[in-house]
């Protein structure tokens, strides 16, 4: 299920950009570059991206509806009040769909440093009997 | 000893039906203070209601847009299951050394994205949870700004 050769899920640091931060002095046997270049799940990344970048939309969508509703709004003498309460609304709701894009990345993190480490525990074997 | 015995239960039995009729009495004591206290100090009558309850089951605003986005919600929720459940398979080959210790390693992994699964779930389901509280409120605020008659013809139609 591990690719190598490619670059991993996401997390929008490329390999070779990530590599110019990695400390070069005490690589040892394995090169971690390519640890780096490993690959999983991407499809189903992909697929969580879409399906996010759908929930987006809809939140977008709902937000400039419930906006239109608000305009057509009847005269009400609690009107003002209203309108913070909506105001305040939509952004909540755009601070909770912050939260969920960062629980989003923060997983396609953990995917990413999972297969790392099994690949580094494929490959530190790998060194070991090539060293034998 | 029989007699003692039989002199104790009618006596217990006396003391718990003096009991209850003190408890009778007190509560009928109650009931005469807040009718008096009613008197001395009515409470405000309420108001009447000019908003339905009901107006959130049958003129729900933004209804559509709800649905929508609960659906993508749902479907942001099983595409973070597919990747857990995919990533969760990763383990080092059989061959590997050390593959117990790497295994206990992965084992916690695999729970850490059980977690971030579920925060992720949780955060999309409080964002629409947002949502669904600002469809109630522009819900609301419509139906108590229409005049009293608008309002009984709408809860009619529905």
């Amino acid at each position: 299920m591990v690719e190598t050769e490619n670059h991993i899920v996401n997390g929008g640091v490329k390999p070779e950009e990530e590599a110019e931060h990695m400390d070069t002095t005490t690589q040892g046997v394995i090169n971690p570059l390519k640890v780096i270049r490993v690959r999983v799940a991407r499809d189903e990344w992909e697929a969580v991206c879409q399906a996010w970048q759908g929930l987006h939309e809809k939140l977008r969508a709902f937000t400039h509806a419930a906006m239109a509703e608000m305009k057509v709004l009847p005269d009400s003498p609690n009107r003002g009040a209203w309108m913070m309460f909506f105001d305040l609304y939509c952004q909540q709701i755009s601070r909770e769909s912050q939260a969920a894009d960062e629980a989003l990345y923060s997983l396609a993190y953990s995917v990413e440093t999972g297969a790392r480490l099994a690949t580094f525990a494929d490959m530190s074997t790998e060194a070991e009997v090539e060293n034998a | 000893m029989r007699n003692d015995m039989n002199a104790q239960d009618e006596y217990k039995a006396t003391l718990l039906s003096k009991l209850d009729e003190t408890t009778g009495t007190l509560d009928a004591l109650f009931a005469v203070m807040d009718s008096v206290r009613e008197r001395i100090d009515p409470a405000p009558a309420r108001p009447a209601d000019t908003v339905d309850p009901n107006v959130f089951f049958y003129k729900l605003r933004l209804h559509d847009h709800m649905e929508a986005l609960f659906h993508a919600a749902d479907g942001v929720g099983k595409a973070a299951q597919e990747m857990r459940l995919l990533a969760k398979r990763v383990a080092p080959s059989a061959q590997c050394r050390n593959a117990k210790a790497w295994g206990r390693i992965l084992g916690i992994f695999s729970e850490h994205l059980t977690t971030q699964e579920r925060m992720l779930h949780e955060a999309a389901s409080a964002a629409c949870s947002a949502a669904k509280l600002l469809a109630y409120a522009v819900t609301f605020a419509e139906a108590d700004a229409l005049p009293d008659e608008a309002a009984a013809n709408e809860g009619d139609e529905a």
